[in-house]
């Protein structure tokens, strides 16, 4: 556990981690920094002597990303696909297994789904392919495609919802 | 099916939906699974910029030039002049305060009324100077420090000047922990008592006050 005695030392020994994190909550370069930012200025003008621990600046991180999602408007929250706050809870709940949750939902993609699900969901979703890019790559129809995406993400729901 | 459809045309094209129709396509629970699983999956592959220690040093620097930009409104107060010296302690100004007004009392007329004097509370950086003059009331205001902001100071440092105003003697059992920078925001109001069990709230400190003396061990 580490004290509260060095704020430079805790922003160069943690910034890194923090940002990834906040950058994955909300997918803006410019909004991750600033949210760490954030946190950090808000420890400088506390008055808590406490020892600050590995979880204390993640959740910190985790609850400023939720009030900036909070505080967006709604479409610029989709179009950087930004979970509903509902969501929240299942990936990121426990900050410390955030990447553990990712990790398994890239393992399900890779592993556990059938083999023309699995290429129509890393065509789309790693490598960025159009629907229609897909269905060409393929040799299969645009329909095709729509069936493997949402079975994919069918199949990642299901498992998420029973590990949670 | 449709709801599948709905939900990705949603993710893919939200600028063909106004905010009213978002909200509302969100709110049915289908649509709103689907599309949080298509953002699970899309945080799964997007990846932050790898964050080079160059880069952690410069949004450290930009993190000072914001918070000293915003602590810079504190020093207007102080007409701006400022050097780079030790802290002023709360006694001292009430000290300069007790010591004006004495020496006034005794060398004006007894019509003369005594100055108005105001306080005024205020907190400093320990790494800027507030020299006494500044204490003594040249206009009708004086300022008394009461809380003093150590940022990545030495622990060595900052029990000098603890205990300079307390009027402790200040003994060294442990060299190394002298050397430990802190973060600490010291209300000078406080017993030294309480400012001790602050400083031992902190790892590797541990400090003993004994009478008027005290140890670092």
């Amino acid at each position: 556990m580490t004290g509260k005695d060095n704020i430079a030392n805790l922003f160069r020994e943690n910034y890194s981690r923090l940002y990834s994190f906040a950058f994955t909550l909300l997918k803006d370069d410019a909004a991750a920094h600033d949210a760490v930012h954030d946190v950090f200025a808000d420890l400088l003008n506390s008055d808590i002597n406490i020892a600050i621990g590995n979880g204390y600046l993640m959740r910190s991180v985790r609850n400023r990303c939720l009030n900036i999602i909070r505080d967006m408007p709604i479409k610029e929250n989709v179009e950087r696909l930004v979970m509903t706050e509902s969501s929240f809870e299942s990936i990121f709940g426990n900050d410390l297994d955030y990447e553990e949750n990712l990790d398994m939902i890239r393992r399900i993609i890779r592993e556990y789904l059938p083999h023309q699900c699995s290429k129509v969901m890393l065509l789309r979703y790693e490598s960025g392919y159009s629907y229609a890019d897909i269905a060409e790559e393929l040799g299969i129809s645009k329909v095709i495609v729509y069936k493997h995406l949402k079975n994919g993400l069918d199949k990642i729901r299901a498992i998420l919802f029973r590990k949670n | 099916m449709e709801k599948f459809l709905k939900a990705i045309e949603l993710a893919d094209h939200p600028e063909k939906f106004s905010d009213s129709e978002l909200k509302f396509l969100l709110e049915d629970p289908e649509i709103r699974e689907i599309y949080d699983t298509i953002c699970q999956v899309d945080s799964a592959f997007v990846s932050p910029k790898s964050v080079t220690v160059d880069e952690v040093n410069a949004q450290w620097s930009r993190f000072t030039l914001k918070k000293d930009a915003s602590e810079r409104k504190k020093w207007l107060l102080f007409g701006g002049s400022r050097s780079v010296a030790a802290v002023v302690v709360a006694i001292t100004s009430i000290t300069a305060l007790a010591f004006g007004i004495g020496f006034m009392s005794r060398y004006l007329s007894d019509s003369t009324p005594a100055p108005q004097m105001q306080t005024v509370e205020k907190e400093v950086f320990a790494d800027v100077t507030v020299k006494e003059t500044d204490l003594l009331p040249y206009d009708s205001t004086t300022y008394v420090v009461t809380s003093v902001i150590f940022e990545n100071e030495t622990l060595g440092k900052i029990l000098k000047d603890i205990s300079h105003h307390y009027g402790l003697s200040f003994e060294v059992v442990n060299d190394d922990a002298m050397n430990i920078r802190l973060f600490y925001r010291w209300n000078t109001a406080d017993e030294a008592a309480d400012v001790v069990r602050q400083l031992n709230s902190f790892d590797r400190i541990r400090l003993i006050l004994e009478d008027d003396i005290l140890i670092l061990k």
